[in-house]
């Protein structure tokens, strides 16, 4: 176990300093002048020398580079052209927001898309298993902005019971300021008390999570029905009916366990979907996230950001691909297989 | 020797025709899959005809018409207009032109990178194979839409820019498919049968193993298409695709989304056009799926 870890570490290290690199490469080739946007377009030639001297573009590539990495291990990754504020307090302040979209969408996908699917299952072939199976196929091909547009339109436009945009109401952050623990909003609400802001979270909330979820969601509920559909003919499940338990403990308690373990594992991965799919829902929602970083920055030809945010997604995957690793090796059977790997 | 040949030639290709039948008839077992087959050679059609089908031609090219701004759904319209005067049912139907043609060009110049490079790793091994492997490592740790947009987001919003950035998000995966294919087939006697009469590795490489171990990554890709439809309106949606006044679906969602209080239907229909393009071709590849892995096939 210990040897497979550090071989998985040693790979994630190795992507991740390949995305570094491949990162910065690419900005320093694109023709655009970072230190021009730096200063704005009436500046004059003198403060466009001054500031490519304060960006350190006046020293060679490599030197660049090396500075760069080595700042970046401190967790400095240079100022924002566009806000002139440093990169990595814009991540921090974005990540948290990001994070509990997310955290709260897998948690839906994975409850919902459980049940889901174990009930197609066990209604194999009946309009219900059909209608389950067609219903999540169509939302792993309904394009995530678009649903959130039909979601604003249904629920706030027309039925106004949720807000359409932003985390929460502005007038809030003065009246009910929120003390920070944590840095994930709803949690550090709930945590210090403040019901108001955490209630007023919640609706802000919905429906990016439903929008977020529900690739997730249809994913898992596919994935279980066909995984459970092979448990239920395994003689263990055929013992177990013999003993005359009930369906439902043979389902919930002796079929799920052989189904989790996957289950959890494609989470983990498609928890990194959710992430890429929060760049484009938050763009709906003007959710105050790195999807909303990233897209500022792209507008913007922002680099630094730019090498920010993509630096944050390649760490994001590779612990999420780390955890999955992890769930797989921790299954005894695939120990066994691997003789003690 | 002529008359052998012939017979040989005929016993195979009824053997192909027959099982290819088979192939067809299990595959439109599922009603579902035929249906979606049938949505398919319509849109195929629809964007061939999109001059004559379309009752605006000129809206789908992006003319506009200031004093019919933001018509309700109606018989002349009968998916509204849009801000600028636009008849949207025209636009969407220029728009199947954009998504068919992206996905189709996108994933044959990913075929045409990965299949290359593929089978020169696969057949010679060693440290060719090693790197390439350890370079589509780095590309498989992550979701190509993710990948898509941090390219595009360098090389500048526009369609081309984009449909380059999907090419270098998917070309790894048809890379590993035919490489381990390859693997396998380099053993097979028919190659060591063609090396022992000399033939040259590059003969061997691309006249006698690609052929064989080409299947799998054509299915592989018809099950991309839809996949790559929605990453390219992801893309545009985001800004990073297409670029106004393309009748591009995702953008054409992006720029309604600040109507959609007034306009519903500006938003809606666009939007329903990549679900319906996307979901024929995903239950076209479930179905070509359920058909070739029989574990999976509806009992």
């Amino acid at each position: 176990m210990g040897k497979f870890l550090a071989r998985r570490l040693f790979t994630g290290a190795f992507v991740l300093f390949v995305v570094v690199t491949v990162a910065f490469l690419l900005a320093a080739v694109v023709p655009s002048d970072p230190a021009e946007k730096w200063v704005g377009p009436h500046a004059t030639s003198e403060q466009k020398a001054a500031a490519r001297i304060e960006l350190g573009l006046d020293k060679p590539l490599v030197v660049r580079y090396v500075n760069y990495l080595v700042n970046l291990v401190k967790g400095d990754m240079g100022m924002s052209i566009v806000s002139h504020r440093p990169v990595s307090v814009e991540l921090a302040e974005a990540i948290p927001n990001t994070l509990e979209l997310v955290i709260w969408s897998v948690a839906l996908a994975f409850l919902a898309g459980l049940f889901l699917g174990v009930y197609s299952a066990y209604k194999e072939n009946t309009a219900l298993d059909h209608f389950s199976r067609f219903f999540s196929i169509s939302i792993i091909s309904t394009p995530s902005f678009w649903l959130a547009l039909i979601l604003q339109i249904i629920f706030s436009s027309t039925l106004h019971w949720l807000p359409l945009t932003g985390q929460m109401d502005t007038v809030l952050k003065l009246t009910h300021p929120l003390t920070e623990v944590t840095g994930l909003p709803l949690l550090d609400s709930i945590i210090t008390g403040n019901w108001t802001v955490a209630g007023n979270l919640a609706l802000h909330m919905v429906l990016p999570v439903l929008t977020l979820s529900s690739f997730s969601l249809a994913l898992t509920a596919r994935m279980t029905r066909s995984i459970l559909l092979e448990v239920l003919n395994e003689d263990y499940i055929r013992a177990a009916r013999a003993y005359g338990l009930k369906e439902r403990v043979v389902l919930w308690r002796h079929a799920i366990k052989n189904v989790i373990g996957t289950v959890v594992t494609m989470l983990a991965l498609s928890a990194g979907n959710a992430l890429v799919n929060t760049f484009v829902v938050e763009a709906v929602f003007s959710w105050p996230g790195v999807g909303n970083l990233i897209a500022r920055s792209v507008m913007n030809l922002d680099y630094p950001a730019i090498i920010g945010v993509t630096v944050f997604a390649a760490i994001a995957y590779v612990l999420l691909n780390l955890v999955a690793d992890i769930v797989i090796a921790l299954d005894p059977r695939v120990r066994l297989a691997q003789g003690g790997n | 020797m002529a008359v052998s040949g012939d017979l040989t030639f005929q016993r195979r290709a009824g053997r192909a025709l027959e099982s290819s039948r088979t192939f067809v008839k299990l595959l439109f077992r599922n009603r579902l899959t035929g249906a979606a087959f049938v949505v398919v050679t319509l849109l195929v059609v629809v964007a061939l005809l999109a001059p004559v089908l379309a009752p605006y031609p000129d809206d789908g090219r992006g003319v506009v018409n200031p004093s019919e701004r933001f018509q309700k759904p109606s018989s002349e319209h009968i998916f509204g207009t849009d801000d600028m005067g636009r008849d949207i049912l025209s636009r969407v139907i220029f728009g199947t032109r954009i998504s068919l043609s992206i996905s189709l060009v996108t994933i044959v110049a990913a075929m045409l990178i990965a299949i290359p490079l593929g089978v020169i790793a696969g057949y010679f091994g060693g440290f060719i194979d090693e790197i390439l492997m350890r370079i589509t490592d780095v590309f498989l740790s992550f979701p190509p839409l993710l990948i898509a947009i941090v390219v595009a987001s360098f090389l500048g919003p526009s369609l081309e820019n984009a449909m380059i950035a999907i090419v270098i998000a998917w070309w790894p995966w048809y890379s590993r498919v035919i490489r381990a294919q390859v693997m396998a087939a380099k053993e097979r006697p028919y190659v060591s049968a063609a090396r022992c009469i000399g033939t040259s590795d590059w003969k061997i490489m691309f006249s006698h193993i690609l052929p064989n171990t080409i299947a799998p990554v054509i299915i592989q890709a018809s099950m991309d298409l839809g996949c790559v439809i929605l990453t390219a309106a992801s893309l545009s949606f985001i800004g990073l695709g297409a670029q106004p006044p393309q009748p591009e679906w995702g953008l054409i969602v992006s720029s309604a989304r600040t109507y959609i209080l007034d306009a519903w239907w500006y938003s809606v229909f666009p939007g329903l056009a990549i679900l319906v393009t996307v979901l024929s071709f995903n239950l076209i590849g479930d179905g070509l799926r359920e058909v070739l892995d029989p574990r999976t096939r509806v009992r």
